[in-house]
């Protein structure tokens, strides 16, 4: 900083002093540690919630005759599918290109899956 | 990162117990919570690391009650005050015997020291106005956003800044500064 710039007000002083110390502080495996640090209780009480919903989820399923609603949702899903599949026309896309649409999306996929993995390392 | 992109990992953290949202969110933000903990305690690097990942292990636990009234840096900077606060509470004795001795250390350093350290300048203020401007100058929080983070009323906020900017401002000058 320059001592002889001729500053007027208190508020330039300050903010020409504070501009000059901000400094951004590099990761340096802190996230990792704090992640570490997060406490066993907490992640085990989200494994349990989400055990206790789908468990409850299940249980609706079974005793409220949603497994035969659901069954029939499917197969209009279904039938719409291959309703909508019928009638598109694969000339203008090749197969080649479906299964490097198929590669692509499964990379994406395990990159996903490894990426989530290291972070709760 | 934007104020939706906040909301959608926050999402992803309390709804999916996503990790690795909540990572992202971390390194987004850990530079300005260490930096505000760094001018909390004058400069100590351990206790500051100490204390930020106390604040983000809260924030964690704790992130379901965010409700997006205000940013999630905001909703941060006041986990970290109550946390500096609890710790202060609980080590005012030792902490007031660390600032003498800083102090006294500091003095020694004489008038002709132009360089000085940015730690040096805030020790000379109380911990509510070294708090006020540290969010203001340094991390350019508004006066609004600084009364919400330390849940005090704006005009004790604008009280704490003027005698704490009046302070800095003569210790600067009395320093070289001009």
């Amino acid at each position: 900083m320059e001592v002889d710039n001729k500053i007027q007000s208190d508020d330039d002083l300050l903010l020409q002093f504070f501009d000059a110390q901000r400094f951004e502080i590099a990761d340096d495996g802190f996230s990792k540690r704090v992640m570490q640090a997060i406490p066993q209780r907490a992640r085990r009480l989200n494994r349990i919630w989400t055990a206790l919903c789908f468990t409850v989820a299940m249980a609706m399923l079974l005793f409220c005759d949603w497994v035969d609603e659901l069954r029939l949702m499917l197969s209009q899903l279904i039938g719409d599918l291959i309703g909508y599949l019928s009638v598109v026309e694969f000339n203008l896309c090749s197969i080649v290109m479906v299964l490097a649409s198929l590669m692509v999306l499964s990379t994406v996929a395990i990159y996903n899956v490894l990426t989530n993995y290291d972070a709760k390392l | 990162m934007d104020r939706l992109e906040d909301i959608s990992l926050v999402t992803q953290v309390s709804v999916f117990h996503n990790q690795r949202a909540f990572d992202k969110l971390m390194k987004e933000y850990q530079s300005p919570v260490r930096r505000f903990f760094l001018s909390q305690t004058l400069g100590d690097t351990q206790l500051s690391d100490d204390l930020a990942q106390d604040t983000f292990v809260k924030a964690y636990t704790r992130i379901s009650q965010f409700q997006g009234k205000s940013s999630f840096l905001t909703w941060l900077y006041r986990i970290a005050y109550n946390v500096f606060y609890d710790y202060v509470r609980a080590n005012r004795q030792t902490m007031n015997l660390d600032n003498m001795t800083v102090r006294q250390i500091n003095a020694n350093h004489g008038d002709s020291n132009l360089k000085m350290d940015l730690y040096d300048a805030l020790q000379i203020l109380t911990e509510n106005e070294r708090s006020c401007v540290t969010l203001q100058l340094m991390e350019g929080q508004t006066i609004e956003r600084i009364s919400e983070i330390i849940d005090m009323p704006e005009n004790t906020v604008k009280s704490h800044l003027s005698r704490g900017k009046k302070k800095l401002a003569d210790y600067l000058r009395s320093n070289g500064y001009k």
